[in-house]
């Protein structure tokens, strides 16, 4: 079976590349986007098992980016995650309303909470709710 | 000659007080025993929308009415002129002046005057605009929140990279690795302040909803002892909550607010506890008369009296809930027993044990027991131990 394909949506290289590193040797194929536009643009070309967003993005933010995906036929079973510093509860029910699955506060949670997420929603998804 | 002599010593000394009460920035009413308003100076004009002129005459209470966030206090002006002491608006209070501009936040006083004959006359009422005071308040939380949303991104940060230097551990010397477990620790610590930080600014903002749903208190039981069983142990504690509560303890509330309220309460038991302590949480329904014991028992005993005055118009005999979070750990100093729901404030004897916190949880907890409808009181005493009392309304 392949390896389920994510996208990572972050604009500091840094968190970019250490939530890559982390996941790929989970054995996961990971791709990643910088700011809102690559976002919808590698979405659209690769129709990813799983997205990992971030909100702060330049361009387009992540609430724009989850309207488009929600108002696109094509795209709006692609499953997102937020995953951002933002936490105050009216951001977080924005996002839930604009269908994200789920909201990881990147400065409380670790790398292996992480994983445990993706997996979990992945495996969600198999089983088709 | 002489009558215009005394005239004149009259006129000057009413002059003077004009003069003061023109010039002050607060407002000043005076009513008769019975609340018509027989003067009002000119800044009353600012808080009511009524002109003093217009105002003299009436009845204070027909001209103005004061609104505030977590209590009610539609008995302010009755309770006032009844004569028998002086009376004060409690916090977060507001007026809606007449004419359509927006609520000013206020403080109020009333005191009540005495002829020389020491027979009640009326009442003065002392207006504050608390404009500036809730502005600079509101400025100094959104700059700890604009701050606290600023710091995240950075340790969100040096969390991964602490993360991915200790998996490799089998490339680690072992002294290596201790000091990046700690540094991953200390920015765990870091991170959750920021979130306590942020927590406090909200519900300052009063930005935190609150449900109002009936729970039983005694549901959040399980909840409090999956989370701090392994924790109690590991620090030789002994845990237990709501044990001994066999009958229902219903109340309008948000369970999700109730549980950062115990919590906050039992992380504070375990950490400020000494080895083979115990730390016992204890719910029951009780009565309006045990909590005013308590509370005289605790110092707390103004405070909760005019608590409970709002629920004795209706019944004689309020049913309360009454939880107990009991410790019998460190306690807290009597000098610092004042201080101890401040913001930011730790007792002096954990300090000085370096046991590691914030100075936030108490002060959350009582913000989020008041938004309830609730009270907090306490007894402690040094190195014995101390125990939380929390009351609310009972709906059964």
């Amino acid at each position: 079976m392949a390896s389920p394909h994510l996208l990572l949506v972050e604009d500091d290289k840094f968190i970019s590349r250490a939530y890559k590193d982390g996941l790929e040797r989970e054995g996961f194929d990971v791709d990643t986007a910088f700011d809102g536009v690559e976002a919808m643009e590698k979405i659209r070309a690769s129709s990813p098992n799983l997205v990992l967003l971030d909100l702060i993005l330049p361009e387009k933010d992540g609430f724009a980016v989850l309207e488009e995906v929600r108002m696109d036929e094509s795209l709006k079973h692609v499953p997102i995650i937020i995953l951002s510093n933002l936490g105050q509860e009216s951001d977080i029910e924005k996002g839930r309303s604009l269908g994200a699955l789920d909201y990881l506060i990147k400065a409380d949670v670790s790398m292996k909470d992480v994983i445990e997420k993706v997996k979990f929603h992945l495996a969600k998804e198999r089983v088709g709710h | 000659m002489s009558d215009d002599g005394k005239k004149t010593e009259l006129q000057y000394a009413r002059d003077t007080i004009a003069s003061m009460l023109a010039s002050i920035r607060e407002g000043v009413i005076i009513t008769d025993g019975t609340g018509t308003i027989l003067a009002a100076n000119p800044v009353t004009e600012l808080l009511t929308g009524i002109l003093p002129t217009e105002l003299i005459g009436k009845g204070i209470e027909e001209m103005m009415t004061f609104a505030c966030d977590n209590d009610d206090v539609s008995d302010f002006f009755e309770e006032s002129l009844r004569g028998w002491r002086a009376l004060e608006l409690p916090k977060n209070c507001s007026i809606t002046p007449k004419g359509g501009k927006a609520r000013i936040p206020v403080a109020a006083n009333a005191t009540p005057l005495f002829n020389p004959e020491g027979a009640y006359t009326g009442v003065v009422f002392v207006l504050r605009d608390l404009t500036e005071e809730v502005n600079a308040r509101n400025r100094q939380y959104q700059f700890l929140s604009f701050v606290s949303h600023q710091l995240r991104a950075p340790i969100a940060s040096l969390r991964l990279g602490l993360e991915m230097l200790l998996d490799k551990k089998e490339r680690l010397v072992p002294e290596t690795h201790e000091i990046l477990r700690d540094l991953y620790d200390i920015t765990t610590r870091f991170s959750g302040l920021i979130k306590e930080l942020l927590n406090i600014t909200r519900l300052a903002e009063g930005r935190v909803e609150f449900r109002q749903d009936s729970i039983d208190v005694r549901d959040l039981g399980p909840f409090l002892t999956q989370e701090f069983e392994r924790l109690a142990t590991s620090n030789n504690i002994t845990f237990s909550s709501f044990a001994d509560s066999e009958t229902p303890l219903m109340m309008v509330g948000d369970k999700e607010r109730m549980l950062d309220v115990l919590r906050n309460l039992v992380a504070n038991a375990i950490f400020y506890n000494k080895p083979r302590g115990e730390v016992v949480i204890r719910g029951r329904l009780t009565h309006s008369k045990e909590v005013e014991t308590i509370a005289a028992r605790t110092g707390a005993g103004l405070q909760i009296g005019e608590y409970l005055r709002h629920f004795s118009s209706t019944e004689k005999e309020k049913n309360m809930i009454l939880i107990e979070v009991a410790d019998t750990g460190l306690g807290i100093p009597a000098s610092d027993q004042p201080r101890i729901f401040e913001s930011f404030f730790r007792a002096r004897n954990v300090v000085k044990r370096g046991i590691h916190g914030t100075g936030l949880g108490l002060s959350i907890v009582k913000s989020i027991v008041e938004h309830l409808n609730g009270r907090i009181m306490f007894e402690s005493k040094e190195d014995k131990g101390t125990t939380f009392y929390i009351i609310f309304p009972s709906i059964t």
